[in-house]
């Protein structure tokens, strides 16, 4: 009797080809600039700022005034951005009622880190929504960090990202971004200097194969194991998915041949910063900003090779220990710098001896403004490079992008009473919503925010939390 | 109790000591006639000719051994009497360390490459009870994934390229296929089932529809030559669950309350990665093929063979470097320290570590020993005496005479646990002390304690007035009533170790380090504290429970495993006994030998 057993994978790329074949033609366009920027990827970013800042309302350290930014009455913190004031917005008062209640369980540290992408009361969320886009469109997410990850006081402070219901821990090297996503993924344009030669590469069904055989082993795996391993092997998995997509976006030739419909004309080959290459200078203080330079250089290429459409990043982690290394005079406050000072003790004002001003340090004020604008400067840094970089549609990166920042603890000192939120930013993404504004959301939770980001991202999704209401951003 | 324990235990010891003298002497003398005096590489190569049984070994007795449980699982219900039907506690699915990753693949391929050095792994999170062998708190991205596949295809690519070679990894891996312009299908089946057998710690199963070999063979066979094929195996063998995870699985594992031995193969799997990190040798396979690990008198001799060979190193450093905590120095900004005298802190704790666990000592040692291994640098920063002929070659130095021993008292516990090199900090000795010497499992500070006020502090307050806010404030008392006392006790060390009466800093205060156990003992001082601490049976339970979890991998909490730690600390952890004692007690437990089900 004939076998007619089909493998998983020949199954799906027959269904596959069999539904998309007739759609081909019509779906390729016919010239590049007939892509239209529907036609672009959305993305989502996320910078997360630890241990708050200096926000008390009766201080306009951070808040311009509702409607439209003008550069003449930018706050201090913003002050140095004037020239981008059109690419971003302000939201204020807006409620994080997830993150208060799990304060009040564990503490305002490790909520604010865990409930700021998650609004999820408890201290296991499943996912974050950066990995709830990343499972909508099929590409994995990028999870990165400003340090080494090993100076925060545990690991539930030191987590934004949550997959599977734990927490996951991002790069701090760039390297391992380079190499891991980019390196592999891009073929090489042509440079003046002879690139090693790639190996040959398995076809792509022999290595089908292989991965299909690793699914067949957890299979017969997940059958003997209980709950919690399954878990294990669900994030396996994914992983393994992960790396199907990687290895099959293999593009056949480089970006002057013809390209798909997505492909953006700035996807060309990375360049590896091999200064900031290194566990020691991911522990450097003083490359910091060359770090978070790079991780942006890398990720405007990511997303215009389409590798990947969401990204998050903790600029450092919550309570962390690790010192500031000196900002650019440009950023400094009254003169006020942060270098040697670890940013939990600045979000305290120079001293944590106290329950107010009262004992900070004279310029402990001055230096939280110093610290802040030395964290949006990397967030600038990320704004002007998807600004020039181009989407096959020749719209802006940054126009397809949402890329929101922001603290997860309201007030540096604790006082919760005397801030209604904390500080959130939001640039890009013009061709779905607009920037430039400082909106007071007095009506409206956090969790309303990300149900409203995922309504313009396509997650297709009936509510985020507790969140359902759309608001006009 | 323990009285009635002890002889039971010379007992035990007593009736297998002729065995296990003949089998041991005849394969140390065995050991020894192969790696006496030979290089690295010719150690590969005994490896290698180690494997050749393997190679040629029939596929149908390897299939009907594969599902072979231990069997006999009375040994495992021991001579403890906690019991002998009691839940013998779950160890979660191991994802392989980083450490296991590069010696597993180092061993099956014969390099010295490090796998996770070429495809960059991740630092690694050590898990909840310390270890870096711990795996369970490493989160498994996709970007995890992708490097084990790097560091396969890395693997793969050097295991191609070395055909050729003589004594090459390509001859041993693949030794019928050397020289063959067309590989026989029987040469990639043999190829497939010893390489399988090492990579997955079992052999693959061999029949119906299920059979791994046919599916692999499928694999190779599409690959267009056997190169191509070969390298699609080690990409194959290594991305799989069945490689990256030491998984102790039956057809009951998943039934909630089961209780069902280790099959042979995970057995010798548990007793490799413990002893060694690494996967089992040809040796530990062998006797698991042929149903024969699972006795008394062999797991003993495998015991004490995997303890006398160098690769032993391993358990030496996770004892270092995941329980002493000595690693934590290594990255430790000291700017008043100069790196040698660091190191010097670091190999006196290894030196004493190494002296026990190859010397065959009392792992009572650590806490109790009145001796220590220091070269003339860190003799002169302590102040004692040195006696060594050369000042930079480390020797013995007697501590009889000082308030001094063993790790506690040494320089790289004290400074890993100080909290701070320009003042002590007695709540991180404390919770150190607590956390992985007394065992007695204090919860670290909750999220957003807030700041002690200084208010309130008198000028030149000592550590113990500071503390004393604490111990005030009802919220925080209950720790650090606990930790406080502990950590006080050792002020006599300053930061680096130093012994000091007086507070420097605080216009010479006078330095009181009494306090109090959790059990009632109160020392008056110092050397009263680490007195008691090198006899207490508290402590030889926790070092026991300590090495009970590096053993199984996960925290070992129950009521058995307490029950279990606390006959064999008793027995084992005497002046007197031996390392190899304790090791083959927790071998021989039901926590080692046998599983719990799980909730499905």
């Amino acid at each position: 009797m004939t076998n007619y057993r089909h493998n998983r994978r020949t199954f799906i790329t027959s269904v596959g080809s069999m539904f998309t074949l007739p759609l081909l033609e019509s779906l390729w366009p016919l010239t590049a600039s007939a892509q239209t920027a529907a036609n672009d990827p959305r993305r989502y970013i996320c910078f997360y700022f630890p241990n708050g800042t200096y926000n008390r309302g009766d201080q306009a350290t951070w808040y311009p005034p509702t409607g439209t930014l003008n550069a003449a009455t930018l706050p201090p913190v913003l002050t140095p951005f004037a020239g981008l004031a059109g690419d971003y917005s302000i939201y204020k008062n807006i409620a994080t009622q997830a993150t208060d209640q799990l304060s009040n369980a564990v503490g305002q540290h490790p909520a604010a880190a865990v409930a700021f992408m998650t609004c999820s009361p408890n201290m296991n969320p499943q996912i974050s929504f950066e990995h709830m886009l990343a499972a909508k469109v099929g590409k994995p997410a990028l999870v990165l960090q400003g340090n080494t990850g090993d100076q925060g006081d545990s690991q539930a402070d030191n987590g934004i990202s949550f997959l599977n219901g734990r927490v996951v821990r991002g790069l701090s090297n760039p390297g391992d971004l380079y190499r891991q996503l980019l390196g592999q993924v891009v073929t090489p344009s042509p440079s003046p200097s002879p690139a090693p030669q790639p190996k040959p590469a398995p076809s792509p069904a022999i290595q089908g194969s292989i991965l299909d055989s690793a699914l067949e082993d957890l299979n017969g795996l997940r059958a003997k194991l209980g709950k919690s391993d399954q878990q294990r092997l669900d994030d396996y998995q994914a992983g393994i998915r992960a790396l199907e997509l990687k290895l099959g976006a293999t593009p056949p030739s480089g970006p002057s041949s013809p390209s798909g419909p997505t492909t953006s004309p700035a996807c060309v080959q990375p360049r590896n910063n091999s200064t900031v290459d290194s566990s020691a200078a991911a522990a450097n203080s003083s490359l910091y900003l060359d770090r978070m330079r790079t991780f942006n250089d890398l990720i405007t290429i990511a997303f215009a090779c389409d590798v990947t459409r969401s990204v998050s990043i903790m600029l450092d982690v919550e309570t962390g220990s690790r010192s500031l290394p000196s900002a650019p005079s440009e950023l400094l406050y009254k003169g006020a710098d942060i270098a040697g000072w670890n940013n939990h003790l600045v979000s305290h004002f120079g001293h944590f001896d106290s329950g107010d001003f009262a004992h900070s340090t004279p310029d402990g004020i001055p230096r939280c403004i110093t610290r802040d604008r030395f964290y949006l400067s990397v967030v600038a840094d990320l704004i002007n490079k998807l600004k020039s970089a181009k989407d096959a549609s020749g719209s802006a990166i940054l126009d397809n992008t949402i890329i929101h920042s922001g603290f997860g603890i309201k007030d540096g000192m604790h006082r919760i009473e005397l801030a209604k939120s904390p500080p959130t930013l939001v640039a890009g993404g013009r061709n779905f919503i607009t920037p430039g504004q400082s909106f007071d959301f007095s009506n409206y939770d956090v969790a309303d925010m990300f149900y409203t980001f995922s309504t313009h991202l396509g997650l297709g999704i009936p509510n985020f939390q507790t969140g359902n209401k759309l608001i006009k951003l | 109790m323990h009285n009635r324990l002890i002889p039971k235990y010379a007992r035990y010891f007593a009736g297998r000591t002729s065995a296990l003298l003949s089998i041991s002497a005849a394969l140390l003398i065995a050991s020894q006639l192969y790696s006496c005096g030979r290089s690295p590489t010719k150690q590969v190569d005994y490896r290698r000719s180690a494997l050749k049984p393997l190679l040629g070994q029939d596929a149908t007795r390897e299939t009907s051994t594969s599902a072979t449980s231990a069997g006999s699982n009375d040994i495992f219900n021991s001579a403890l009497s906690c019991g002998k039907s009691y839940a013998p506690g779950r160890s979660s699915l191991h994802l392989l360390s980083t450490e296991e990753y590069d010696n597993t693949t180092s061993d099956l391929f014969f390099t010295s490459t490090k796998a996770s050095a070429i495809a960059i792994f991740e630092s690694a999170p050590k898990g909840q009870t310390g270890f870096a062998s711990d795996t369970g708190n490493f989160p498994l991205t996709a970007l995890t994934v992708s490097k084990y596949w790097d560091a396969a295809t890395a693997l793969a690519d050097e295991l191609i390229k070395s055909k050729g070679k003589a004594n090459g990894a390509y001859a041993a891996v693949a030794p019928c296929a050397v020289d063959q312009a067309a590989v026989a299908p029987t040469c990639s089946a043999a190829v497939i089932r010893s390489l399988g057998l090492r990579a997955w710690r079992r052999p693959l199963t061999d029949s119906g529809a299920t059979s791994e070999v046919a599916r692999l063979q499928a694999m190779v066979n599409a690959a267009g030559s056997f190169d191509e094929g070969l390298r699609a195996l080690v990409q194959a063998l290594l991305i799989s669950p069945n490689f990256l995870f030491l998984g102790i699985t039956s057809d009951d594992s998943a039934t909630a309350g089961a209780i069902f031995p280790l099959s042979q193969h995970q057995l010798a799997s548990r007793l490799s990665y413990y002893l060694w990190g690494t996967t089992p040798d040809t040796e530990l396979l062998e006797l698991a093929g042929n149903g024969a690990l699972a006795s008394e008198a062999t797991l003993s001799a495998q015991v004490e063979r995997l303890l006398r060979s160098p690769r032993a190193n391993h358990i030496s450093k996770a004892i270092l470097n995941d329980w002493v905590g000595a690693d934590t120095l290594v990255d430790m900004v000291t700017p008043s320290l100069n790196s040698a005298l660091k190191a010097a802190m670091i190999r006196e704790t290894e030196l004493l570590i190494q002296d026990i666990v190859q010397g065959d000592k009392s792992l009572i040692n650590l806490t109790a020993a009145k001796y220590s291994y220091m070269n003339k640098a860190l003799a002169d920063h302590y102040g004692l005496p040195f006696g060594g002929a050369n000042p930079a070659q480390y020797a013995a130095v007697d501590l009889s005479q000082t308030p001094r021993h063993g790790v506690l008292s040494q320089a790289s516990f004290l400074l890993a646990t100080a909290g701070s090199t320009t003042e002590t900090r007695p709540v991180k000795r404390g919770q150190a002390l607590a956390n992985n010497w007394t065992c007695s499992d204090v919860p670290p500070p909750p999220p957003g304690v807030p700041p002690l006020d200084s208010t309130k502090l008198p000028a030149n307050a000592t550590p113990r007035q500071t503390l004393e806010v604490h111990t005030n404030n009802p919220a925080c008392a209950g720790c650090h009533k606990v930790l406080d006392p502990l950590g006080l006790g050792f002020e006599s060390f300053d930061s680096f170790g130093k012994w000091r009466t007086t507070y420097e800093a605080l216009a010479q205060a006078p330095i009181d380090s009494s306090g109090e156990f959790s059990d009632g003992f109160k020392f008056k001082n110092t050397e009263e504290m680490l007195s008691y601490l090198a006899t207490s049976s508290t402590v030889k339970t926790c070092m026991t429970r300590k090495m009970l979890e590096l053993a199984v991998s996960r925290r070992a909490r129950t009521t058995a495993d307490q029950c279990v730690s606390k006959e064999i600390g008793q027995a084992a952890l005497s002046d007197t006994s031996k390392f190899s004692d304790l090791i083959k007690m927790i071998v021989l437990s039901r926590q080692f030998g046998m599983q719990s089900g799980a909730t499905p």
